[in-house]
């Protein structure tokens, strides 16, 4: 390693092989199999009586579970520990217990230190990976960066773990690879160290890093409370006092973000706080919050930490209807939160409940989590998730399609965050998350990087399938086809509208160079999404043209493999996931090929292409340089996706203004639209990028002239097609 | 009687007039707190045992017109949608907030 780059290998660094190896030569010197699969045990695969007694007691506490079960015959077993006797003749299978490799692992620092997050089994495991480094010198430590690996290819042995995946880091560099190996310890051994390396995308080798495992929590933060004089703190609640979705069992606010994988450590001084320190009706008021955080806090500092105070308070100046607050809004952000008991004051199941629920959801707001239905709020937005049974939504705004409202969210709610937010929860890149980091909002989520993998649960009963073009050459522009099909017995209320537009699907990829871009259309469509019944069998389907991104610009702009992910959002905020598409762009194989690349890529171009063509003077060089390619390469099948444009564009009437910001029509014109358009239905399937939507486009709009209706590109999209 | 008026989502350095009655209010810079939920919360004594309450928007060109009889405690919010819609509800039920 070395002093400027965590992940390339030290200057002075040499290997003790006589060659580079490559990830994959490594595996397959060390023999790795992928007999066994990691999967998570609860407490009733484990005999009460069995040597794992003592794990038994704590298999339902996060930090103790353990987690790998692997079966082996007697022949195999090498644990002389365990007491079952062989049955001469026929192997019993004799289950051994394996030690949880999940959570917290780091280094000693010399100078980097590397702290690792490996969430592969547990509870709700991401399957991914994450990491900070810090830099130390001399007696002081910084943060440098961040960074995330979402999908990895995890394979396991009866002896190690192996993950391997691209990494998106927080700063430059060209080692991007990381492969993590972890030991497989049984429980009655210490927990093993990961083995971190990383490499450039050709596999050559860059720093590595021996990592100690120093929890089973992904983070740990220090939570100091004060409450003002006259209130009694929440301590602790029974999930079975009153209906719910989860199981039954007795909650602290720290317990709920221990089932998160986040530790809270009780810290600092409890102090009592007179009530006089607030205004003069006794009821606080953001600023004076504030003040008392500054006062009260004894951990707080202006900078980023894990550290946050929570005070139980009685009153806010907003009056009844406001239980709690994240105040904390200035400078270094997030370090603060208050909750209000004056209404929910006694000790009723009822009211208990509400107190642990408000703890937990303005603690939540600390984290950086945004409610379930402000998502599209942050900065990233993602879409909003009313339905989601998570301690960010609020209880009145719970709707899931079928059924809404507070009694409906206590009746199913699990007493969890969902799946992205403990995902945001133990892998957010530090400023993300860190009290004291990115102001409220922003980086709230990851950014959809977390749809960059697979489900690990999916009872939706809904299947989301992406078609895309396999091998095309550079500069095609990438239409999709989307479909939503109810693959369960009954009907499934659904949105009608799939276009990554609507934002209801989101689209996420990852270029040849490693970087995980969500895709951000140029124009977003602003709707109240149609919601219909899809019966069983039923599919919706809908392409749409993804090359050209608000941010990203051109997102196919070089050769090599991307990879491709849609998650479709339900009315009941489950998020479904689609099978990892590739498409594989070829890079140009000749001064022709080169130069239509070229005139395909520009900024214009992509914008036209979204918009189906346009006369806009603001988009000139992408219609010049469309007109330069339906001159100069008439026959490529590439020509079509233009000739598909321009076609539509002179289908249609366009009205445009002047300088002086007077409008007049551009006409129609007929006989253009006609031959350009007529030229793409004869073998469309020879023309690169074209969906069969766009064929069908292309002919409904002749079809439309010719028998001399209104023109318009009126999309399929909202048929609803039965199964075959 | 009072009438609770809560500015929820959507609100972005706003400024709105509020009408009920004959009585005029104006707030300015009103930006929603995505901590609460909540651009501003504003209570009017609702003398009226009929009138018109009017919410204007001018720089987004948004108004929307309740009529309303209370006779008990009311809670009104008001939403800009993502579509640019000023969407308001009235509960005799106290809206929590967190």
């Amino acid at each position: 390693m070395n002093n400027i780059d965590p992940s390339a290998p030290d200057m002075d660094y040499t290997t003790q092989h006589d060659r580079e190896l490559s990830v994959e030569e490594v595996a397959a010197i060390e023999g790795y199999s992928e007999d066994y699969s990691l999967y998570f045990i609860g407490s009733a695969s484990i005999p009460p009586s069995s040597p794992g007694s003592q794990a038994e007691s704590a298999v339902n506490q996060f930090h103790e579970t353990p987690a790998l079960e692997i079966t082996k015959t007697n022949s195999q077993l090498q644990d002389k520990r365990t007491s079952v006797k062989p049955v001469p003749g026929r192997p019993i299978p004799i289950k051994t217990i394996k030690r949880r490799v999940s959570g917290r692992y780091s280094n000693c620092p010399r100078p980097w230190k590397l702290e690792l997050r490996v969430d592969v089994d547990g509870y709700k495991p991401a399957k991914m990976f994450s990491g900070d480094f810090f830099h130390s010198s001399g007696s002081t430590q910084s943060h440098f960066g961040s960074f995330r690996v979402d999908a990895p290819s995890i394979s396991v042995s009866n002896s190690q773990l192996t993950i391997i995946g691209i990494a998106e880091c927080t700063w430059n560099t060209s080692y991007k690879k990381v492969r993590v190996v972890i030991p497989i310890h049984n429980i009655y051994q210490p927990s093993a160290n990961a083995n971190v390396t990383w490499y450039t995308l050709t596999n050559k080798k860059g720093a590595e890093y021996v990592c100690l495992f120093e929890s089973s929590y992904f983070r740990t933060i220090q939570l100091e409370q004060d409450r003002e004089e006259d209130v009694a703190a929440f301590t602790s609640y029974d999930t079975g006092s009153l209906p719910s979705g989860g199981t039954s069992r007795t909650l602290s606010v720290s317990k709920a973000y221990g089932e998160a994988g986040i530790q809270i450590q009780s810290a600092g001084t409890a102090n009592v706080i007179p009530t006089s320190e607030a205004n003069a009706n006794h009821k606080w008021n953001n600023a004076e919050l504030h003040d008392a955080m500054e006062t009260h806090f004894s951990l707080w500092k202006n900078d980023p930490h894990w550290k946050v105070w929570l005070m139980h308070a009685n009153a806010h100046e907003y009056g009844t209807g406001l239980l709690g607050i994240m105040y904390d809004q200035k400078d270094k952000q997030r370090q603060g939160c208050a909750s209000f008991y004056q209404t929910i004051n006694n000790k009723s199941a009822a009211n208990l409940r509400t107190q642990l629920y408000v703890n937990v959801h303005e603690l939540g707001h600390c984290f950086n989590l945004y409610h379930s239905f402000h998502k599209q709020y942050m900065n990233p937005p993602v879409p909003n998730r009313p339905g989601s049974l998570s301690w960010m939504n609020y209880p009145a705004n719970y709707n899931n399609g079928s059924e809404s409202g507070a009694g409906a969210y206590w009746s199913s709610f699990p007493f969890k965050f969902d799946s992205m937010e403990i995902i945001h929860l133990r892998h957010a890149f530090r400023n993300n998350i860190v009290m004291g980091g990115n102001p409220f909002g922003q980086g709230a989520a990851s950014d959809g990087h977390a749809t960059f993998m697979e489900n690990i649960i999916d009872d939706s009963g809904l299947r989301l399938s992406v078609s895309t073009p396999v091998y095309v050459p550079l500069g095609t522009p990438i239409n999709i086809n989307l479909a939503l099909e109810n693959i369960s017995e009954n009907s499934k209320q659904v949105f009608m509208d799939l276009n990554p537009s609507s934002g209801l699907t989101q689209i996420t990829l990852q270029k040849p160079n490693g970087k995980i871009i969500t895709y951000h259309p140029p124009i977003r469509q602003c709707i109240n999404p149609d919601l219909i019944n899809l019966e069983s069998g039923q599919s919706i389907n809908e392409s749409a043209y993804i090359g050209f991104d608000a941010q990203e610009k051109q997102l196919f702009d070089m050769p090599g493999t991307y990879q491709l992910i849609a998650t479709y959002y339900t009315p009941g905020g489950d998020a479904i996931r689609s099978e990892l598409s590739q498409i594989r762009v070829n890079a140009p194989i000749d001064q022709d090929s080169e130069d239509l690349a070229e005139l395909l890529l520009g900024d214009d171009q992509g914008m036209l292409f979204f918009l189906g063509g346009s006369y806009s003077d603001s988009l000139r060089k992408g219609n010049d340089a469309f007109q330069e390619i339906l001159s100069r390469f008439p026959e490529n099948p590439l020509t079509a996706q233009v000739a598909l444009v321009e076609g539509l564009k002179a289908s249609r009437d366009f009205l445009k203004l002047d300088d002086r910001n007077n409008s007049y029509l551009v006409k129609m014109d007929e006989s253009k639209s006609v031959k350009l358009l007529s030229s793409l239905i004869i073998n469309p399937d020879g023309k690169f990028g074209l969906t069969p939507q766009n064929v069908h486009n292309a002919k409904r709009c002749l079809a439309g002239m010719k028998y001399g209706n209104e023109i318009n590109i009126k999309p399929i999209k909202k048929k609803v097609i039965a199964k075959a | 009687m009072r009438i609770f008026v809560n500015f929820e989502a959507g609100f972005d350095q706003d400024t709105v007039f509020v009408q009920w009655a004959a009585k005029k209010y104006i707030f300015t810079s009103l930006s929603t707190d995505f901590s609460d939920g909540l651009a501003r919360s504003i209570e009017l004594d609702a003398q009226h045992r009929k009138a018109r309450l009017i919410f204007n928007l001018p720089e987004k060109g948004l108004s929307d017109a309740i009529e309303i009889e209370p006779d008990k405690d009311l809670f009104v919010t008001v939403n800009i949608t993502p579509d640019n819609h000023l969407e308001t509800t009235i509960s005799s039920d106290e809206k929590i907030y967190l």
